[in-house]
């Protein structure tokens, strides 16, 4: 295999781990084990948190570098598996780098039908609320927010500005959570927001933040404690402003 | 106990789906972030922990227990960490320090914000100390910790 496509598939594998949410070293170690495995010793990589960096054979005739962009992207840990098997395989000589190319370059695991996303979030959501101290009464009631809530993430969230989708979640999701608990008195507004708003909070960013640091990668580390922190400065907002809007709702209808 | 145990199974299940884990880990999904609760809600009931020591032992919990499950089932330890932590983060604070902002309640929003603050900080150091322990924990026993790629 040539400098180039070695390059090419230890950066595609790179790309697909750290948009998938997969840590720095954990990036860098598998575009190192791609690297070693095809032949190619003199490897460097260095990865921050929304790009890639990443030289050949410096020196000599063949040297060839890469440049890549990585917007901080959606969790997805079937990518992070799938491209952890195949580095694996490689290693072990069990795949060839050609075979590794193709398959990387085309890894498309089908996202699991939209229905059971929105029976994940409903389900998942309303046990949230019910472990945050609600009654059963009050998880039942979060199921059909989160019904609307997944429909919104899912189809109105991908044209929001990042931060943007959680606060107009929030925003949703407190409306129609203060609006349900006028209409029936036994529900508690609180529980079923709490266990509602679980979905939008950061809670990946910022547990990556940690082990980035814990890593010694201060720099991913910050980037990603700071997304957290917008997200979660977002999240209120919408929350304050859903507040708000219902207050004035109940204030005009009611 | 046992109700709130199956309850967050449920929960971190959910999560699991929405993170698109391959279907097969489903099970040791919700079973970390299961274990990391109930620590949690033992911490505060019989040993009336603060919410902040709370969330650190049962981080320190979930980071140990997610790095024998990717040993033993050969995934990444991402796999069940970004789920298990979901009933630890502190949500529920976010959602009160905005409410009592609403309410003109300066004071509870700002008890509420250090909260939950504390609480992200016990999470970080219960990741770490977690994390740290099954390092050596591994490198005692002889497995040689292969760091799960």
């Amino acid at each position: 295999m040539d400098s180039r496509a070695v390059l090419d598939l230890a950066g595609l594998s790179g790309k697909i781990l750290l948009q998938s949410g997969a840590e720095i070293y954990r990036v860098q170690e598998t575009m190192l084990r791609i690297m070693r495995a095809c032949g190619v010793e003199d490897g460097n990589v260095y990865v921050v948190a929304n790009g890639i960096f990443a030289t050949v054979h410096e020196g000599q005739e063949d040297e060839r570098s890469l440049v890549r962009h990585v917007p901080l992207g959606s969790v997805h840990l079937g990518y992070i598996h799938e491209v952890n098997q195949i580095s694996r395989a490689i290693e072990a000589g069990t795949m060839t780098p050609e075979e590794a190319l193709r398959r990387v370059a085309s890894l498309d695991i089908p996202s699991e039908r939209t229905l059971l996303q929105v029976f994940a979030c409903a389900v998942g959501s309303g046990a949230f609320a019910f472990m945050f101290g609600g009654s059963w009464q009050d998880a039942l009631a979060a199921i059909p927010i989160g019904v609307l809530l997944q429909y919104f993430l899912l189809f109105v969230g991908p044209h929001l500005r990042r931060g943007l989708s959680g606060m107009g979640g929030a925003l949703l999701i407190t409306v129609c959570a203060e609006l349900l608990a006028q209409l029936v008195p036994v529900l508690g507004r609180d529980f079923i927001v709490i266990g509602r708003l679980m979905p939008l909070v950061q809670g990946v960013s910022f547990t990556n933040a940690i082990r980035e640091f814990f890593n010694g990668d201060y720099l991913a580390g910050i980037t990603h404690m700071l997304d957290a922190l917008m997200g979660g400065v977002c999240i209120a907002c919408g929350v304050a402003a859903g507040l708000m809007l219902a207050g004035w709702v109940r204030g005009c209808f009611l | 106990m046992m109700a709130q145990f199956l309850v967050s199974m449920v929960g971190v299940w959910g999560f699991a789906v929405l993170f698109h884990a391959p279907r097969r880990f489903y099970g040791a999904c919700a079973l970390c972030g299961a274990v990391a609760w109930v620590v949690y809600l033992i911490a505060t009931t019989e040993y009336q922990a603060g919410p902040a020591v709370a969330a650190l032992s049962a981080s320190t919990a979930l980071a140990i227990l997610s790095a024998v499950l990717s040993i033993q089932l050969k995934a990444p330890s991402t796999m069940f960490l970004l789920p298990g932590i979901f009933p630890l983060v502190p949500g529920a604070g976010i959602y009160y320090s905005a409410y009592y902002m609403i309410q003109g309640d300066l004071a509870l929003a700002a008890s509420k914000g250090v909260e939950t603050l504390l609480v992200a900080g016990g999470i970080a150091l219960g990741l770490m100390i977690g994390a740290a322990f099954s390092n050596v924990a591994m490198r005692v026993i002889g497995l040689g910790r292969k760091r799960q790629g």
